[in-house]
């Protein structure tokens, strides 16, 4: 087993009186698929936004390996190799597919201020980013335009815009949302396959892919961690049970 | 833009073609318009690019390039008359006074997006209207007057409106080669893809609030070199250039042409001076006429003049 590559320590969110995430503590190993899951409102989706810095967090610390990346803005955390996709599918839907992966690619340029070069400067990064989209079974999609993909080609290139920033943590916010069963079972295949030797934190409502796919488990109630485990250790938690089912039928 | 059907000077070839149709106006319309009148639209089209550049690519609604124009006309104005400092040097002083200026108002603005952006930039051009009209450098209620032409690297004397008028219609067309390619560079690309999904660019580790601001440095350059033109050409730089009127006249230019295009100030700018231009013998009922005119582009042509021509090439092709 590898060393922990993300370490949360009693991380909270409030929003006035509202606490939404309480004292969140998490460990990521580094090379594994790990699921956050709890049931509506449990705080999932603001621990991903407090982990990328889309919000900042009320107290406590986030580490990636030893720096300390709370309280650093999105752009330099997603610079840093924490890099997130979307509940809802998040792209550019007027450049090509091609475009998308290539501007996620163009990122790692040394600066992107030269606006007297042209954007012909740009085509060396096609190959790259080719490349990505045919790992995911996108090449056949790369000149049409994004914002007219199916649903589920949309979160594949989602996906493999996210990938081409090469990232140290992949943060996947629930990428099977909303999906049919065939899509349901693509994407999960490609989770699968990019996570290979890369280190995945995905929050997922789907409780089938989630035991699925997922080493390891950490569940969410109210804003705090209830249990936190292999699918099997935390699925028999009596306090797991309690929160999707209610005590009543515990 | 599909870069494999870049054709010409990294216009794509529907641009090309009207680069060409632009550039052999501009050759043909001073034997049959007046001169001064169409260095004045020229002016405008390059302050309306410079708008264009925020508004059109990064999203970004300002209420103030007025500061920016006029900062530009009274620096180059009092460079020329004042210090007596020859032609490149005046333009470059209106240039550069108004980027640094860009660079204080975009740092102080950028911090907020939408309606807020816009009445933080009409707070700061209302504090600067204000500030033109005490200081005694930018001669109040006069303006700075009688600023010299001068001559072009001390070869060509600029003071015939013949010379000065082609000389013009070089910079124009350099300008728009020079605006297409800003919005077709990889900082261009950046720009596109932030006023789209800032959110999702952030995400993927662009500081989007430096593009904002190097996008807004920008523009008030091209504004303030916009402003050095017009100060040469016409030999003043008053309070109507740093008025709120010319505020809304660039953004009217650029609805009306179309927001986001290339060609839409070029078209915006020519519609808007020219109807201040030949409705003028009806004194007060411009205004009126202007403002139907206005409502109804909004209403007929969302995307201006050039974003419908486009829509229907686009049907057509």
């Amino acid at each position: 087993m590898q060393g922990t590559i993300i370490s949360v320590r009693r991380m909270t969110k409030s929003f006035g009186a509202f606490v939404a995430v309480n004292g969140v503590d998490l460990d990521i190993v580094e090379g594994e698929i790990h699921a956050m899951i709890g049931p509506n409102g449990a705080g999932k989706t603001t621990c991903f936004n407090l982990l990328t810095g889309s919000l900042p967090v009320t107290s406590g610390e986030i580490r990636l390996r030893d720096t300390v990346i709370s309280g650093l803005t999105m752009d330099e955390i997603a610079r840093r190799g924490l890099v997130r996709s979307y509940q809802i599918s998040s792209i550019f839907p007027d450049f090509t597919v091609l475009h998308n992966v290539r501007f996620a690619l163009q990122q790692k340029r040394p600066t992107n201020f030269d606006f007297w070069r042209s954007e012909l400067s740009l085509r060396s990064l096609d190959d790259r980013a080719m490349a990505l989209l045919e790992e995911l079974n996108l090449g056949e999609w790369s000149a049409t335009r994004a914002g007219d993909l199916p649903y589920g080609h949309k979160r594949a290139l989602e996906i493999a815009t996210t990938l081409a920033l090469d990232p140290q943590v992949l943060l996947l916010d629930e990428p099977t949302s909303g999906m049919g069963r065939e899509d349901i079972g693509r994407v999960t295949e490609l989770i699968r396959k990019v996570a290979t030797g890369r280190t995945v934190l995905m929050v997922e409502h789907n409780l089938p892919v989630v035991e699925g796919l997922c080493d390891r488990v950490t569940v969410l109630a109210r804003g705090q961690v209830i249990a936190s485990g292999t699918y099997d250790e935390v699925s028999k938690n009596q306090k797991v049970i309690e929160a999707y089912l209610g005590a009543e039928h515990a | 833009m599909q870069e494999d059907e870049v054709q010409f000077l990294g216009f794509t070839k529907p641009r090309a073609v009207a680069f060409a149709l632009l550039a052999a106006f501009i050759v043909v319309s001073p034997f049959v318009l007046y001169p001064v009148f169409l260095m004045k639209v020229y002016c405008f089209i390059i302050f309306a690019c410079a708008y264009n550049l925020l508004l059109g690519y990064t999203g970004l609604m300002s209420f103030g390039h007025s500061a920016f124009f006029g900062a530009g006309a009274y620096l180059c104005g009092y460079t020329a008359a004042r210090l007596g400092l020859p032609f490149e040097i005046s333009v470059l002083a209106g240039t550069l006074s108004a980027a640094l200026l860009g660079l204080v108002f975009g740092w102080i603005a950028i911090r907020r997006s939408g309606l807020y952006f816009a009445m933080i930039t009409l707070a700061l051009a209302q504090m600067t209207y204000f500030i033109a009209l005490q200081v005694p450098f930018t001669g109040g209620e006069d303006g700075i007057q009688q600023v010299p032409r001068g001559s072009l690297l001390g070869l060509v004397d600029l003071s015939s409106d013949t010379t000065i008028y082609w000389v013009m219609a070089v910079i124009l067309l350099g300008v728009l080669v020079f605006h297409n390619r800003i919005v077709h560079s990889p900082f261009g690309q950046v720009l596109r893809a932030t006023r789209k999904n800032p959110e999702r660019a952030r995400s993927l580790g662009y500081n989007v609030d430096r593009f904002k601001l190097m996008s807004f440095v920008l523009s008030a350059a091209l504004a303030g070199f916009a402003a050095s033109l017009k100060t040469i050409i016409f030999g003043l730089a008053t309070l109507t250039d740093i008025s709120m009127v010319t505020s809304i006249e660039v953004v009217l230019s650029n609805l009306v042409g179309g927001i986001g295009t290339i060609f839409g100030p070029v078209v915006g700018s020519f519609v808007i001076l020219s109807l201040e231009y030949y409705l003028a013998p009806y004194g007060p009922w411009v205004l009126l006429i202007q403002g139907l005119v206005f409502t109804l582009f909004v209403l007929l042509f969302r995307q201006g003049i050039v974003g419908k021509l486009q829509e229907k090439l686009r049907t057509l092709l």
